[in-house]
């Protein structure tokens, strides 16, 4: 068999592949868009592939990267099995991302594809694009989101996708070109990390807090420790571009996130990488984004005492009283407001609403619901006949489930629980899904909307 | 590093030299159907990278991502992104000037994807685009592809 028939018989092979992944449950949604997209994929890499010369090496090498990719898309379908994933919060993400994601190349386009599936580690959070420029073979994009298998039912940590879809909506053109000049024109346009130069002499500098100089030591060997590259700092204000985008997309839930899950990994707070700038930066850019949001005015505004005082911790839980240290405070309250002005007018024009904080009325009963163990809904527990239950945006859901799971009360537990029950986390987490789960289903069938 | 990935490698240069060899062919004689649409989506896709200077070789890795220990090998072991990707602006750039030396980027990309969607739905682009427009798009397609046919290596 020379390799031109063998890569033939792979296109068969990923097809039959196909079929049979398909024929199984693998998660809700659009498994006929896939099926249709990779069968006319297979079909135009076939053409190509029949005619060329057997010889003609070049070719063949770009057809075996086009058949072993197609290969690992059906392989990653065939592991997303809808049991492993939070599919209620996946299908508000979706309809998040999707307007992001959208390419705008024909008036009649469809949309993007979005699939799932779990993967092992904690470092498993991810949108996979197909950014890729070197791709032959694309006709609607495929968007792959990726969750960590053991939070399959951490829904308040999966307010971090709001990064992700910063990362996705880099990739459409139109979009990089508003978010280089918009968002982090005015984000570079002063400040330590304008310059490698710069940025490298922020790093070095004398005032820099000691776990800095610490890591700087420790590293002194691998340059990315000593100096700042151009691409390096291109990573980084790309890191926080998207650190911007979790938070007008998903509110306080994506700071909580944030902290959650960028701390376990990195306790100090204060490591950088080639493609990461230190958390102390990113966490003193939301302080300074959350004050011009108006967080506080919002916590101090809130009637309720018990609420405000649970907002008011949650605040300093997750973003701190205190205004950032000088040497990480990287950006002027200015270049914030302008950045995040502009991306919120960019996420309107496509249709993706920033998220606004709740008013009281929606946000106090989703909190009380919780607090008695009940899924935070806009489900009308009053049993009336004809219950009015009520439209809540998914993201207020998270942000009670946070709220609550900074009280005290839930962090204290009588001992005779199981270990699982003890988890108090873990259960609010769960009401919260269901929570998602239920205001899906008002979402889908509101009260008087007949079939 | 597995035996099959230490094969992978840019490609940019020889997919849209493909790309635009069919293109010609389709201009030739359309035919509509799903593979004209793929290679036409993916051809607009190209042009409107073009259009708002936004080439990346590769996706940001996830947030958590860059803590593991195993990215950050891989990371110190990847290479930056090749001439080959960076290969196809210069071609697009030449095509450009070759064909369509008096128009702005926008409104180059803008008449070219408007033809392409013509293309795609099968419709006889002579009723909707005049001839000349049509010579132009099959002349800078034919441009591109040999721009990057030259680069081989």
């Amino acid at each position: 068999m020379n390799p031109k028939e063998f890569l033939l018989h792979e296109c068969r092979n990923v097809r039959s592949a196909l079929r049979e992944v398909l024929r199984h449950d693998y998660s809700a949604g659009s498994s006929k868009d896939f099926y249709t997209e990779f069968c006319e994929r297979l079909d135009f890499l076939e053409s190509l592939l029949k005619p060329v010369d057997p010889t003609d090496i070049r070719m063949l090498e770009t057809f075996a990267d086009e058949v072993s990719m197609l290969s690992m898309f059906v392989h990653q379908i065939e592991r997303s099995h809808s049991g492993e994933f939070p599919w209620p919060f996946t299908e508000y993400l979706t309809e998040l991302a999707t307007p992001l994601c959208k390419e705008n190349l024909t008036q009649n386009e469809g949309k993007p594809i979005i699939r799932v599936y779990a993967e092992g580690g904690l470092y498993s959070y991810k949108i996979n694009l197909e950014a890729d420029l070197s791709v032959l073979n694309v006709g609607r994009r495929i968007f792959t989101i990726v969750f960590p298998r053991t939070l399959k039912h951490h829904v308040l940590l999966h307010a971090i996708f709001g990064h992700e879809v910063g990362h996705a909506a880099w990739t459409i053109p139109k979009h990089n070109s508003d978010l280089r000049g918009k968002v982090l024109g005015p984000l570079r346009s002063a400040g330590p990390l304008t310059s490698t130069s710069q940025a490298t002499h922020w790093l070095r500098n004398a005032e820099a807090p000691a776990e800095i100089e610490d890591l700087r030591k420790q590293y002194e060997a691998e340059p990315i420790y000593t100096v700042v590259d151009t691409t390096q700092l291109s990573y980084w204000f790309q890191e926080f571009m998207c650190d911007l985008f979790g938070l007008v997309t998903f509110g306080p839930s994506f700071i909580a996130a944030h902290k959650t899950l960028l701390l376990a990994l990195d306790p100090t707070g204060h490591r950088w990488g080639p493609e990461h700038p230190p958390y102390i930066c990113r966490r003193a850019m939301l302080w300074r984004a959350c004050q011009h949001l108006g967080w506080n005015d919002y916590v101090k505004a809130v009637k309720d005492t018990q609420l405000r005082s649970d907002l008011q911790t949650f605040l300093e839980t997750y973003l701190g009283s205190n205004a950032p240290g000088e040497w990480e405070d990287v950006f002027t309250s200015g270049q914030i407001a302008t950045a995040l002005d502009a991306l919120k007018a960019i996420l309107e024009s496509v249709g993706c609403p920033p998220y606004a904080l709740p008013d009281e009325t929606t946000l106090l009963p989703l909190v009380r619901m919780l607090s008695d163990g009940i899924p935070p809904c806009g489900s009308d527990l009053s049993g009336t006949v004809k219950p009015a239950n009520r439209k809540v945006d998914f993201r207020h859901i998270l942000f009670g489930g946070w709220v609550v799971a900074e009280k005290p009360a839930a962090r204290e537990s009588d001992g005779e629980e199981d270990e699982e029950e003890k988890d108090q986390f873990l259960q609010i987490n769960k009401l919260c899904e269901l929570g998602l789960l239920q205001q899906r289903a008002i979402d889908m069938h509101p009260a008087g909307k007949k079939e | 590093m597995t035996l099959l990935s230490m094969y992978k490698r840019d490609d940019s240069r020889n997919v849209y030299r493909i790309l635009a060899d069919q293109a010609v062919k389709y201009i030739d004689h359309p035919t509509g159907g799903s593979e004209a649409r793929i290679l036409f989506t993916n051809l607009s896709r190209l042009l409107e990278r073009y259009r708002y200077d936004a080439f990346f070789s590769h996706g940001a890795p996830g947030i958590l991502e860059v803590f593991s220990k195993e990215h950050r090998a891989q990371h110190a072991d990847r290479a930056e992104p090749t001439p080959k990707t960076l290969d196809v602006i210069p071609a697009l750039e030449k095509a450009h000037e070759t064909v369509y030396k008096t128009l702005s980027k926008d409104d180059l990309v803008q008449r070219l994807q408007e033809l392409l969607v013509t293309l795609a739905e099968n419709q006889a682009p002579g009723e909707s685009h005049p001839n000349n427009e049509i010579k132009n798009a099959r002349l800078f397609f034919v441009t591109l592809a040999e721009t990057l046919d030259e680069r081989r290596t």
